[in-house]
């Protein structure tokens, strides 16, 4: 074999495996996969030639006796439509969506079929000649039948039946001019330069050809999705969330669509991209609004990271999906960005900037100054929940704060309410009641810096106490629904109140150890380590405050409004309870009962009846069933028991629930004499004694 | 394989009723080490920046008692997990752990676990409730708790016992409870000793 023959049958060869090579380098490959890029080429250079072969040489070589005139007529016709039978049967599978994906398609069979045709015709002449010859027929291959993939994608879009019979007529037709006018030039330019020049001419306007047409369907592309996702103008605001959540699930639907043509992994990437701008178009906004210096170089840096993501991303997507997106979300037609970012984001809150958008809608951007937002930054970061928070965050946020000024005994909420709404305390104090109006409970005094709610702003659930202004109140309040926006797209807020929380469960993990110490070591009877227990139940940032609210007898209830003084509480009532169990026991043991007052001039026998009763009512204050104490009674020497306790009865000292024969018989001290024997009040004042 | 430790994970305190899809990508995270008999994988007092998840072997919970005796809390098998709250906070192990057995471990470091979260928000979201939720219960319980002690100081023991009574499910909670009855029934048993 010649070298210069090798060397032409190489370039045949090389040429379009080049475009092919091209193809895959740049991820041009479309909705398939590249297998079906490759079917295409195998189909051009094995099938479509061999079936033109045969009617080239086989039929009208005989009927028309010339080799010319089969060139530049139906050589070429018979040529386009064995290329097009490929795209023909591709149009109908899941792989062919659109017209990009027709012109790739078409391309690889172009080149499939000049990659034979070249080594059928490579001969010995000049290297320049082989060149342009190779380079031009592959790329008028290419370009013919791309024309016929475009229109082949334009029929599977189009909508009427018209439509959908002229498309492949006109795509087909204008394949086969093209390939009989490239025939006929050839055939009056003998090789060389001039040839080359007619194959880059044919290249350029081939390449503008195909570009003008992906955009023109690509923009029809992005109609089609905007006509998805419109809404009906001129609806009332009470129908916005109905439609937002509608929009959620276009954009779902757009998706999915996506996802078909380009793949999950792809798709996810396009969500995320397209979030990333969204954001960015909202970060830009709020750059536009009052903010602090702080706050404002915050969101630069949260652009410059988005950006950096984005421009990865963009990376991954490679061309043939950026080309698309590019087109589809065109940057500069923010608007429609925009309405892509809120139905996004009425789809997934947490990836969008739900409560800047918010901000910017409801126009409270702009309301507050500068001065304002960072002192209520300032206080909120002094509550527990928001210790985590970054300042600019907090500054942020502090636009949905609003302020309120509360009169003496105005009720803030009551309980049952829906906990909806945090309550900082700025000046003045709170006091939390349980209970009915008539009987109700202070549970607890929250002064100022102190916060009423936290939980509630996290799950909403209902107040289970009353707050009402003590004196003159005025608080800063952030409502759930805010927070909850404002939370949902800002990670680095989520982890801040994780951490909040996980310290919560950490302190009362404590302070429910702190009680099976404490109940242990007063099984035992160990009453001084028991009360020494009330020093290390409440977490020491609560303890060294101040803020601890009094602890005294009769806020025995509390509630989840109350959560954060709970241990503190604890601790307290396990040192008093603890030495009150004791004094009552060594009483018990030194002394017996003692009597004041008028049952102490009783005489014997009904003496020692209540004593027995005062005895009984220290473990059961509800009184103790007939037969054992009547036993009891016994035991201690008195006899006729059931005389004396009727005695007893009929002055008026005991009362008694049920008949003698009712086995829910209860007999006990009555109350107004039982405070002449309160265990506690004498054993508490033991001086009074 | 995962299956078993994706139902451990959804059974946990942490990552309770978390879809199985958000539990997946979180095993995808954890990193696998095994440690032989005797190794102590962490002291008491040391940071804690990692959740452990045995996947198979045994770890001790140890502690140490005032005169620095060891002091065994307890035993973890397989599919049990430990340090949950360390990828939460930063607060330092309250306890020292050692392998009993030869123990393979899956771990969660705090910084792949917040990488995490910032990926997948809605993971963040619904711990936030969980842990909330489990706030709520034991301030509820400790509500019960006080109240609980009042009515002792008041010589109500039965009403003491019987403010505990309708709390069930937690383990931790029930032990508790349990302890609680068995004080009231000796203060009675010395308060009517005579």
């Amino acid at each position: 074999m010649e070298p210069t023959f090798l060397l032409n049958l190489i370039l045949a060869v090389a040429i379009p495996a080049g475009f092919i090579y091209l193809i895959y380098l740049l991820d041009l490959y479309g909705t398939g996969k590249f297998s079906t890029v490759l079917v295409c080429v195998l189909w051009g250079a094995t099938g479509a030639f061999a079936l033109s072969w045969f009617f080239n040489n086989r039929v009208f070589l005989p009927l028309t006796n010339s080799v010319e005139t089969v060139r530049i007529s139906w050589g070429p016709i018979i040529e386009e439509i064995a290329k097009a039978m490929v795209l023909a049967y591709l149009v109908g599978r899941p792989r062919f969506r659109y017209v990009v994906d027709g012109a790739i398609y078409g391309f690889a069979v172009g080149i499939g079929f000049s990659i034979t045709e070249n080594i059928f015709v490579a001969g010995r002449g000049e290297l320049i000649d082989t060149l342009s010859r190779v380079l031009s027929t592959t790329l008028m291959h290419a370009t013919a039948s791309a024309a016929f993939g475009i229109a082949l994608g334009r029929f599977r879009r189009a909508t009427s039946a018209r439509q959908k019979f002229l498309w492949p007529a006109f795509g087909i037709v204008l394949a086969m001019i093209l390939h009989i006018v490239f025939n006929v030039l050839n055939l009056y330019l003998r090789g060389g330069a001039i040839v080359l020049l007619v194959a880059v001419g044919i290249g350029a306007v081939g390449a503008i050809f195909i570009g003008y047409q992906i955009t023109q369907a690509l923009k029809e592309e992005k109609k089609r999705f905007e006509q998805t996702l419109s809404t009906n103008v001129g609806v009332s605001s009470g129908e916005r969330r109905a439609l937002q959540v509608l929009g959620g699930e276009r954009v779902e639907l757009i998706l999915k669509e996506m996802a078909e043509q380009f793949g999950e992994e792809k798709t996810v990437k396009i969500r995320r991209l397209l979030a990333i701008q969204a954001n960015i178009g909202i970060l830009n906004g709020n750059l536009k609004t009052t903010a602090s210096e702080r706050l404002k170089k915050a969101w630069e840096d949260e652009i410059g990271k988005l950006r950096q993501e984005a421009s990865q991303i963009q990376r991954q997507l490679g061309l043939h999906v950026m080309t698309f997106f590019r087109n589809v979300f065109p940057e500069k037609d923010a608007g429609w960005r925009e309405e892509f970012g809120v139905a996004l984001c009425a789809s997934d809150p947490t990836q969008i900037h739900q409560f800047d958008l918010f901000m910017k809608v409801s126009a409270a951007a702009n309301t507050v100054d500068v001065q304002t937002l960072e002192r209520r930054a300032a206080l909120l970061q002094k509550a527990e929940i928001f210790k985590g928070v970054a300042l600019h965050d907090l500054e942020h946020l502090s636009r949905a704060v609003s302020e309120r000024t509360y009169r003496h005994n105005d009720i803030l909420f009551n309980e049952g309410d829906e906990g909806d709404t945090l309550y900082m305390i700025e000046a003045g104090q709170i006091h939390l009641y349980k209970g009915a109006k008539h009987d109700e409970k202070l549970l607890r005094t929250c002064n100022p810096g102190e916060v009423v709610g936290e939980l509630a702003l996290i799950d909403g659930s209902p107040r289970s106490a009353q707050a009402r202004a003590n004196g003159e109140l005025r608080v800063l309040r952030l409502r759930r629904e805010h927070f909850n926006m404002f939370i949902s797209s800002r990670p680095e807020v989520i982890l801040a109140v994780l951490q909040f929380l996980a310290n919560r469960v950490r302190e009362t993990t404590k302070a429910i150890e702190a009680t099976a110490n404490w109940a242990t070591q007063v099984s035992r009877g160990n009453y001084k380590a028991a009360s020494m227990l009330g020093f290390s139940a409440p977490s020491a940032d609560m303890a060294i405050a101040g803020e601890a609210p009094p602890l005294t007898p009769e806020k025995i209830t509390t509630s989840a409004d109350t959560a954060a003084a709970l241990p503190v509480m604890l601790g307290g009532a396990f040192m008093r309870v603890a030495s009150i169990l004791e004094q009552r026991e060594k009483a018990v043991e030194q002394t017996g009962t003692h009597l004041v007052g008028e049952l102490a001039e009783l005489p014997d026998p009904q003496r020692k009846v209540i004593q027995i009763l005062i005895r009984d009512a220290l473990s059961d204050p509800r009184g103790q069933p007939r037969d054992l104490l009547l036993s009891r009674i016994k035991d201690s020497g008195v006899e006729a028991a059931e005389s004396v306790l009727a005695d007893l009865v009929e002055s008026g000292y005991v009362s008694v629930t049920g008949s003698p024969d009712d086995p829910r018989y209860k007999a006990s001290l009555k109350r107004r004499h039982r405070s002449a024997v309160d265990p506690l009040k004498m054993w508490a004042k033991p001086d009074q004694n | 394989m995962s299956k078993p430790l994706i139902d451990q994970l959804q059974a946990s305190r942490v990552f309770r009723n978390m879809p199985q899809s958000a539990l997946e990508g979180l095993l995808k995270i954890m990193k696998s080490e095994r440690y032989p008999a005797g190794q102590v994988l962490f002291k008491r007092g040391d940071p804690g920046d990692s959740l452990y998840l045995i996947v198979s072997g045994k770890i001790r919970i140890f502690t140490y008692d005032e005169a620095g005796n060891e002091i065994t809390l307890s035993f973890l098998g397989e599919s049990r997990i430990f340090g949950d709250f360390s990828v939460l906070d930063d607060q330092p192990r309250s306890a020292s752990a050692q392998a009993a057995a030869p123990t393979e471990c899956l771990i969660l470091y705090r910084a792949d676990f917040q990488a995490f979260i910032h990926a997948n928000p809605v993971v963040g979201l619904a711990m936030m409730r969980n842990i909330a939720e489990q706030v709520r219960l034991i301030t509820d319980f400790l509500s019960h708790v006080n109240n609980a002690v009042e009515r002792l100081s008041q010589g109500e023991l039965d009403q003491a016992v019987a403010e505990l009574e309708p709390h069930h499910g937690d383990e931790e909670l029930a032990t508790l409870v349990n302890t609680f009855a068995e004080m009231v029934r000796q203060v009675r048993a010395r308060q009517t000793a005579k």
